[in-house]
């Protein structure tokens, strides 16, 4: 396994710096930068602008290097811990995006907690109780969750808990706790606002893994070996968790990759219409006024979490299922 | 009874690994005052890459001997297993691709108190792998599908003598590693 690891970490590394210079020249793509995008629209706005003054700011945040020499400053920083210096806020990354992560990591690890032990159950559930009424019941509710979209569940969902149980609308805190050091009472709260954006978030993703692990376990009941053991009189749950389950898990394991990177990128609807304080709302201004270290810092991070989630699924299932595929070979 | 070893020319490539991890971790602490996060990140891994190239070095200096008694790698971490002490025997494959295509075999094997770890690119690994084989079904040992579809790429064919088969054969054909 150490020679597995080794193999798949240097895998990794060229991978992240390459999508470093990818993310990095993308944002840089668009003509112009972000000061020319701040001129225009003061301009825009009737206000004059010293061009002298302009030189020096450009100077100041090295706006006037190559793109070369701008890349390797920031991912020199990346090392220090220094994220570079948001022009839109005029503060360093760090302090920006500090508590935005913490909250989106709360809230992504909350989604995917909810999506698997939600989805695990019902799925063997409904994978073993085929055609059953609760199969029935439970692939409707799979359906209709995957069919609602999630910034009208989240209207919903707010107007209802907030009708019920007094959670007052969007964010993820109350009002007085914003901007203010964490402490229990803010953590009450944190949880109290999380129920809605998880149960939004994961509604759609519970729905497509409760349908694909239904999906693979129901292949893996109808193979041979299966049958056999049933007859060699094996006890039901024995004969289903020894294998089947086993095997039935390399797809649902597999989706860890693409998981983690979805719920925050793929939350970004959901977090403007919820008012959360994540990165999703953020990311999407700074992309959109060529904050070139805050969209990029942003999306280093989406990219950490691909490759982060894909080695932790590569990982899972070399020691799951470390079988040949009879059709492929080995070289060695 | 035969001796195997695993060629310079396979290790070369995990010392270039391991090298190659060295320099990506090591390099930028040595030029960038990275933080405290970083540091242990960077730091983990290297130690990583280190142990890494410190097991091929190993591996360069063992000789593994398989006779009818048992199996035994002479090294500076040797270990010996006597077959009527085999308790577990495990085969392997590992591809960091996505076709899972262009990887290697690990056969793991547990004694009593000893274990011994080989990987395919040890000369006569196959031969290696059918002696384990058969002894794992003489004793009948307990094998996952996973052991007994890669001992099959290997053209070494099992029948669970569990399940009333003769034991362990050998086909005649290369197999698929």
């Amino acid at each position: 396994m150490l020679g597995y690891l080794v193999h798949r970490l240097l895998i990794m590394i060229p991978t992240l710096l390459a999508i470093s210079a990818l993310t990095f020249i993308i944002i840089q793509l668009p003509p112009g930068d972000y000061l020319e995008t701040y001129i225009s629209e003061l301009e825009s706005q009737g206000e004059n602008i010293d061009p002298e003054k302009i030189q020096q700011i450009r100077e100041q945040y090295g706006l006037d290097q190559p793109m070369i020499v701008q890349y390797l400053y920031w991912l020199g920083g990346l090392l220090k811990g220094d994220m570079g210096f948001s022009f839109e806020y005029s503060l360093p990354v760090s302090q920006i995006v500090g508590d935005r992560l913490l909250l989106t990591f709360i809230v992504t690890l909350a989604t995917v907690l909810f999506t698997y032990i939600v989805a695990f159950p019902i799925g063997v559930y409904s994978a073993t109780r085929q055609y059953s009424w609760g199969d029935y019941g439970l692939t409707f509710l799979g359906f209709l969750g995957l069919a609602t979209p999630n910034f009208l569940l989240a209207l919903v969902l707010l107007y209802l808990f907030n009708r019920y149980f007094g959670i007052s609308i969007g964010g993820l805190m109350e009002p007085e706790f914003v901007d203010q050091p964490w402490s229990a009472a803010k953590l009450v709260s944190v949880l109290q606002h999380l129920m809605v954006p998880v149960l939004v978030i994961g509604t759609a993703g519970t729905a497509g893994m409760i349908r694909r692990l239904r999906a693979n376990l129901l292949d893996e009941l109808q193979k041979q070996y299966v049958v056999t053991g049933r007859a060699k009189g094996l006890p039901p749950i024995k004969l289903l968790l020894k294998y089947p389950l086993r095997m039935s898990l390399n797809p649902f394991i597999s989706d860890i990759g693409d998981l983690l990177p979805e719920l925050v990128s793929g939350s970004v609807i959901v977090s403007v219409v919820m008012s959360l304080p994540t990165t999703g709302p953020m990311l999407l201004s700074a992309l959109r006024s060529q904050d070139m270290y805050l969209a990029g810092s942003f999306l280093m991070f989406l990219a950490l979490l691909t490759v982060v989630g894909m080695f932790i699924s590569d990982l899972a299932l070399a020691a799951l299922d470390p079988r040949i595929r009879l059709h492929g070979g080995a070289t060695k | 009874m035969s001796a195997h070893r695993y060629p310079l020319r396979e290790l070369a490539g995990d010392y270039a690994r391991a090298g190659a991890g060295l320099l990506a971790t090591l390099g930028p602490l040595l030029f960038v005052p990275a933080s405290p996060v970083m540091i242990w990140l960077l730091g983990g891994l290297a130690a990583l890459f280190l142990a890494f190239g410190a097991r091929t070095a190993l591996r360069q200096m063992t000789v593994v001997r398989v006779d009818e008694a048992g199996i035994t790698a002479i090294g500076p971490v040797g270990a010996t297993i006597a077959w009527e002490d085999l308790e577990r025997l495990a085969l392997a494959y590992y591809s960091t691709r996505r076709d899972r295509t262009r990887g290697w075999m690990q056969l793991s094997m547990k004694g009593r108190s000893r274990s011994v770890r080989l990987d395919s690119t040890i000369d006569g690994f196959r031969d290696i792998t059918a002696a384990a084989a058969r002894v794992a079904v003489r004793r009948q040992l307990p094998l996952t599908p996973a052991t007994i579809g890669n001992l099959a790429a290997l053209g070494i064919e099992v029948h669970d003598a569990s399940a009333g088969g003769t034991g362990a054969q050998v086909a005649n054909g290369p197999g698929h590693a």
